[in-house]
């Protein structure tokens, strides 16, 4: 039995929308990790994930490292820089206008990105031979293997981080530290540990989502900037600091956006989409689980 | 709390700006330069800075070739064919190169009617930026006394050429530009003999009608799939004036933004329509983004005809991706693998020269300088008007061009009234020439094989 065209495209558009917004959800939990510490917007977040996805294809070119198996070094590494990037620049904006803060992330997306064209150039960047590669087909309808590990990574890691945020003690720590971070520091907690951990953990966690978009995706040195984008409007419909809002705000845009682009024009898939987070924040100005 | 709320009122500012305009795009260099939105520049700017013109072949005889091109900056590993090319070309002019019969000025030192005079080339570095063309074109007339105005890159640098070449009346010959913009604006001064954006289109569908007649293969209609930016818009609105004259039906019509990291429900779309022919226009990311889709939902039209640029990309047609695109076929702007004794001596001595192959722009530029040679010979001396008149009455045959076409040009618009493109196929992992059919190195692959049958 093979569906007609219309049903199987429209079935294969929302499949494909749950997918591509379960990795919107993925590049989304480390913005709202670090805003939910800090009240701090990430503005270099899609220059780490750019980064992080250099390394895998480095690593796949140079070593012969499927990204599936480089994942732990990326994850490591941006761990690693999340940590240096707070010690060295962060930590120093620290009780500083928001906007200083938030502009010296600006700053540091700009000086990576202009990095990047200079030791890589422009050039588009694919790995060829992927371990996950393909699709599979059932009653005309596709699904590309990459992605769907892609998303199962996505979930996975939420999963984990919702572990160690509800069920250990330095995830209550992080979370007491982002309600109140001075009452946090009165109750002995080490509230600059906390944010240095909310900055590894939320750059660590684009190693995830890099090495599994190296799959199926190219590299270039501003392949992280509409992700970026994507990412702090998901966590502007999720609700600043939710992580659970990050995860239906992804999948939500994901919907959306192949739906306008099935139904309506592909052009204003897009538009559609930031219209949707304008109808949210007119009707909720908190997003879906935040609080003001 | 204040925090916030700036974060939401950014935020949605940053939406609507999103909404209404793309990101930045990966640096593409294709054979295609984008047209500019304006094609003039009102006030010339001094540079401060001195850059310095490279000065070739000084002699007493000579003919002084100004060339701004973007010697560094953001253009210059795409114009390095081009820079290399011309530079060919001179040489070949200049010296005697007893072997290369086939080139017009081959096996003669310099231009034989003017007792070999030399042709010198000056070469400031335009960093490819308007005003920088702009100020090393007026100084090339002012002070270097350059006799004519030649090459170009980016349509933006091209027209800004031009319209200095046009205010001092002084012939410019363009080398690579291709925005058809630049032959609509009726200037005398301007001559340009390679296809431009229009052209390239028209000759997609001369070769679906041709094709179609000697195959038997008449197809009926076509799908535009294209990146959202002028570019793609550009290439969709010369197949929508085409296509009714040559009896297709559009029967979808697809803009999408070269940033998108999915199009799933763009080739959905492609596959419900159904056409016999789509015509894409993409920058490298979102073509191979294409090429990935269309396989991982086992799409894959009759046929697939490309606007050059990111199909053609080094990025594109090395390494997997182009097993992946086997079939696809592109326009370009020559066959740089025709049979043809001319074609063949030209790359093989832009092989021994530079160690790499020409590439269709670097060709172009090739024949273009050969061109104006052909001209500068024919006048009676090298006044400005004497120069115009003999490219007016340029009529170099085929057989004497390394493009698919012989060269004259329309006094009206200065474009090259045989100009067409040449329609190249993925087969082995490489393009190879399938049209005009007397360049032809092999043969359509029609339909397009099935993803399961690759």
């Amino acid at each position: 039995m093979v569906l007609s065209p219309q049903v199987a495209g429209l079935i294969q558009v929302l499949i494909s929308g749950v997918l591509v917004g379960c990795i919107y959800a993925l590049l989304a939990v480390g913005v709202t990790l670090i805003f939910g510490l800090m009240k701090l917007i990430n503005f270099a977040h899609g220059e780490f994930l750019m980064l992080g996805m250099y390394a895998a294809f480095w690593l796949s070119v140079l070593v012969g490292l499927d990204p599936l198996f480089s994942m732990p070094l990326i994850v490591v590494a941006l761990f690693v820089a999340g940590l240096i990037i707070y010690r060295l620049i962060i930590r120093r904006m620290l009780g500083q206008a928001m906007l200083g803060q938030m502009m010296a992330t600006f700053g540091l997306s700009i000086f990576i990105r202009g990095l990047a064209h200079y030791l890589w150039t422009p050039q588009v960047r694919v790995i060829d031979k992927p371990i996950v590669s393909g699709s599979v087909g059932i009653l005309g309808i596709h699904i590309g293997l990459p992605q769907v590990v892609a998303s199962l990574g996505a979930l996975v890691l939420y999963g984990l981080l919702h572990l160690f945020i509800t069920k250990t003690d330095t995830g209550l720590a992080l979370r007491a530290t982002a309600q109140d971070a001075q009452v946090a520091k009165l109750m002995g907690i080490d509230t600059d540990w906390m944010f240095a951990l909310g900055w590894g953990l939320g750059l660590g966690s684009l190693g995830v989502g890099a090495s599994l978009l190296s799959n199926y995706l190219y590299v270039h040195p501003t392949v992280g900037f509409e992700f970026a984008l994507i990412a702090f409007f998901a966590v502007a419909i999720g609700g600043f600091g939710s992580v659970r809002g990050a995860l239906v705000a992804g999948i939500a845009m994901g919907i959306v956006e192949h739906l306008a682009a099935w139904f309506l024009v592909p052009a204003l898939k897009w538009p559609v989409v930031f219209l949707m987070y304008l109808v949210v924040i007119s009707l909720r100005p908190t997003g879906f689980f935040g609080k003001f | 709390m204040t925090g916030k709320r700036i974060l939401l009122v950014g935020l949605s500012v940053l939406a609507l700006l999103t909404a209404c305009g793309p990101a930045p795009t990966p640096e593409v260099i294709r054979e295609t330069v984008e047209v500019p939105v304006e094609l003039t520049v009102e006030v010339p700017v001094e540079r401060t800075v001195e850059v310095p013109v490279e000065v070739e072949a000084e002699g007493l005889n000579e003919v002084r070739v100004g060339f701004p091109m973007p010697l560094t900056g953001r253009y210059a590993v795409g114009a390095w064919q081009i820079i290399e090319a011309v530079r060919m070309a001179a040489d070949v002019v200049n010296n005697e190169y007893p072997n290369l019969d086939a080139i017009p000025f081959g096996p003669t030192a310099g231009l034989p009617n003017h007792d070999g005079a030399q042709i010198r080339l000056l070469i400031p570095d335009s960093q490819g930026d308007g005003e920088n063309a702009l100020a090393d074109s007026e100084r090339l007339i002012t002070e270097d006394k350059v006799h004519v105005l030649f090459g170009g890159y980016a349509s933006s640098i091209s027209a800004v050429v031009s319209d200095v070449a046009e205010r001092y009346e002084i012939p410019y010959v363009c080398g690579a530009a291709s925005s058809h913009t630049l032959g609509e604006r009726g200037y005398k001064w301007f001559f340009r003999q390679q296809p431009h954006d229009y052209t390239f289109t028209e000759s997609m569908f001369q070769f679906l009608e041709e094709w179609g007649e000697e195959s038997g293969n008449r197809l009926e209609t076509v799908a535009l799939f294209y990146e959202d930016t002028l570019f793609g818009a550009d290439t969709a609105d010369a197949a929508k004036m085409f296509a009714p004259q040559y009896g297709y039906e559009i029967v979808e019509e697809i803009a999408y933004s070269a940033e998108t990291s999915s199009l799933v429900s763009e080739v959905e779309r492609l596959k419900v329509a159904n056409p016999d022919v789509v015509i894409a226009t993409s920058y490298v990311a979102d073509a191979i983004l294409f090429v990935r889709t269309c396989k991982e939902l086992d799409y894959v039209p009759p046929m697939i005809l490309a606007h050059s640029a990111g199909y053609t990309d080094p990025s594109f047609i090395e390494g997997e991706i182009a097993k992946d695109a086997e079939g696809f076929a592109t326009r370009m702007g020559m066959a740089t693998d025709s049979q043809r004794e001319i074609v063949q001596q030209m790359t093989a001595l832009f092989r021994e020269r530079t160690g790499s192959d020409v590439t269709g722009a670097g060709g172009k530029a090739f024949q273009s300088l050969i061109t104006l040679a052909d001209a500068l010979n024919r006048a009676k001396s090298f006044a400005p008007e004497d120069i115009r008149q003999a490219l007016l009455e340029t009529d170099i045959p085929l057989e004497m061009s390394v493009l698919p076409q012989g060269i004259r040009f329309d006094p009206e618009t200065g474009e090259n009234i045989y100009a067409r493109a040449v329609i190249m196929q993925m087969q082995g992992g490489k393009y190879q020439t399938v049209w005009p059919f007397e360049e032809a190195v092999v043969d359509v692959i029609y339909p397009l094989p099935k993803w399961s049958e690759r």
